[in-house]
Order: C-alpha cells, then structure tokens, then sequence
C-alpha cells in the first residue's frame, strides 16, 4: 500500500508540476510577447532606436529563461524565437520598417503558438 | 510538459483497453497491464534519447505518469477483485471434463487446431485425456489431464526420495557472496582450507558451492576443457 500512495503522491506532484510549468512558461512568452508589441509600436511611430532597446530587453529576458525554455520546451521552437529576436534587433538598428514588421508578426505568432501548445485545452491535448 | 502528462493519463488506459479487446492471444506471459508498460516505456525512453532537440522532460514524464499509474492500478486490482477482472481479465476455461468448450473457444478466438498445438506441446495427443484446459490471463495454456494419465509421483509409488538441497555460491568469480557465506552456516576460514587442499586462492576460483552437509562444488577459472 505504501508504494500505491507513493505513487499516487507521484501522479499528484507531475500534475502539480506541469501545472506550474505550463503557468511559468505562459507568464515567460506572455512577457515577451508584450515586449515585442511595444518594438512593434515604437518601429510604427518611426522610434528605431527605442524599439531596437526594447528588442534588447527581450533578447535578454529570453535569455535569461533560456534554461526553463530549453527543459521543458522544444529546442527548436526556442532557438527559432532567438534567432527571430536577434533579426529584430538587426531590422530595428538598420531602420528597416517593412522587415521587421513582417517579422513581428511571425515572431508573435511562434510566440503564441508556444504559450498556446502548453495549455491543457482539449484542442491541444488530442 | 502538462500535456505529456494528461496525454499519458488518456494513452495509458485506452491501451490496457485495446490489449483487453485484443484478447489473450496477443499476450503471451505478460499480463495485458505490464504488456502495455513494457511498450510504452521502451517507446518512450527511445523518444528523447534519438532526438536531442526533444526536452529530456518531454520523455520522462510520461515514463514517470505511466510508472505511477501502473502501481495504482496494480494495487487497485489486488486490492478489489472486480477492478482485478477488469484490469487483468480472468482464465478461460476452454476444455472440462475431456470435452471441448465452442462458446469459450468463439470468445477467446482461439481455433481448434491452436488448442490442439497447445494440448500437443503439453505431450497430450487424446483430447479426451484432459480434465482441464484453461487460458490464462497472462495467454498462457494450463493443460491438467484427468489424474489416472498423470505419471505417478514418488508419493503414489511408495518410493523414498531424498529432498533436493540447493547449495549456496559462496565465491563467484573469485568474489566472497557474503549472503549465501552466512546461509550456507559455513565460515569464511572452512571455505579457505577447502580452497587450500585443492590448492586454489579465492581469485582463482570461478565457481565454489557448498551444499548443506558439507559437499562442494569448485570451478576454477584456469580450468580447461
């Protein structure tokens, strides 16, 4: 019976965690999804300069939750969102308005994809 | 990572469920539970191991899920008889009374021709000879011939038998098993004088077995054919 609650107690802390890591991981893109909305404003209004900073503030949060991104998300996904990160900065420091919006776009969509694939809704689970 | 999670909870059952409706003749030794395990885990290990662009965790939660639901499940069936006939299904009896059962034969989808293969493997060539046929819920047949067929035992022939004593490896491979040193009531210096008078250090020996009543068993590792 000890190994029956054991396990149960192991069920318990799975779900517990992929709880808190789907809720971790949807906060994480959720903040970085804000942060490109504003480089996106910003480049609208022909601000380059504080969009490419805000594109440097989101390379580093990404960066800095590389590690939580790379354990429990694809690492392809991650490494494509970085990459897509960098470009941006790149679009931002060159004043390139039409490519880094286009990227905006797609970058927002990966974004969400990702914070979406992580919800425990029926569409994502079947 | 919570949907790795709620996909094994679903992926779990439903497949217990197909080897269940499967029937027993997929199986074959293991029962329909630990057939599905057995399936799921090597599937899963296999996953994160070939493609490291996949989260180790993507791999060992479902390990992890299924492992829990196992022991739950196994300590449900052991604990409720019904949940037990579920999980596990229950023995069919395909032959009583040297007579064989059509109705459980249709439902376990096991032909003649295969009972009868089975009957042979069990060295029974007269159906009529059998008390019981049974399919068991790991797949396996259990075949008991009416007890006039059975060879007769020592008990029935009156004869006395010695009781077959198993003997305790002391040294394996030129290592002391300190376990079966202090179950086989021998001491470590006994082992060694039986080791000196065959001349032969604990290094050199691959096997050395002592059997209750003193005997020995030695197998050196330098030994030839």
């Amino acid at each position: 019976l000890k190994r029956v609650w054991f396990a149960a107690a192991l069920l318990l802390l799975l779900a517990g965690s992929g709880i808190l890591v789907s809720g971790t991981i949807g906060r994480l893109v959720d903040h970085s999804m804000s942060l490109i909305n504003d480089a996106e404003a910003l480049v609208r209004q022909d601000n380059f300069k504080a969009a490419g900073t805000v594109c440097a503030e989101a390379a580093d949060h990404w960066k800095g939750h590389n590690k939580t991104f790379s354990a429990f998300l694809r690492h392809d996904e991650t490494d494509a969102v970085e990459i897509s990160i960098a470009r941006l900065q790149v679009f931002a420091d060159i004043g390139d308005k039409d490519d880094f919006l286009a990227l905006c776009v797609e970058l927002l969509e990966e974004l969400r994809h990702i914070r979406d694939m992580e919800k425990p809704l029926p569409w994502n689970i079947m | 990572m919570l949907l790795s999670f709620i996909r094994t909870l679903i992926i779990y059952p439903v497949l217990i469920a197909v080897m269940r409706l499967m029937g027993k003749r997929q199986i074959g030794e293991l029962e329909p539970s630990e057939l599905v395990v057995a399936m799921l885990i090597a599937d899963l290990a296999a996953i994160p191991m070939q493609d490291a662009g996949i989260s180790l965790f993507a791999g060992l939660i479902p390990i992890l899920t299924v492992l829990a639901l196992e022991i739950i499940l196994s300590g449900l069936a052991f604990r409720f008889t019904g949940f037990r006939r579920f999980f596990c299904g229950k023995p069919v009896i395909l032959m009583e009374n040297g007579k064989i059962l059509y109705k459980s034969l249709k439902k376990t989808r096991v032909n003649v021709n295969e009972l009868l293969e089975h009957l042979r493997e069990e060295g029974i060539l007269d159906p009529s000879t059998v008390k019981y046929a049974i399919l068991e819920t790991n797949g396996n047949f259990t075949v008991l011939p009416y007890s006039k067929y059975l060879p007769p035992s020592a008990k029935d022939s009156g004869i006395q038998v010695n009781e077959d004593k198993i003997g305790f490896s002391v040294i394996c491979d030129g290592h002391w098993q300190e376990d079966n040193l202090a179950r086989s009531g021998k001491s470590s210096q006994w082992v060694l004088e039986q080791l000196g008078h065959h001349n032969c250090g604990v290094r050199d020996v691959l096997l050395f077995t002592v059997f209750p009543g003193g005997g020995i068993f030695l197998s050196r590792k330098d030994e030839q054919h």
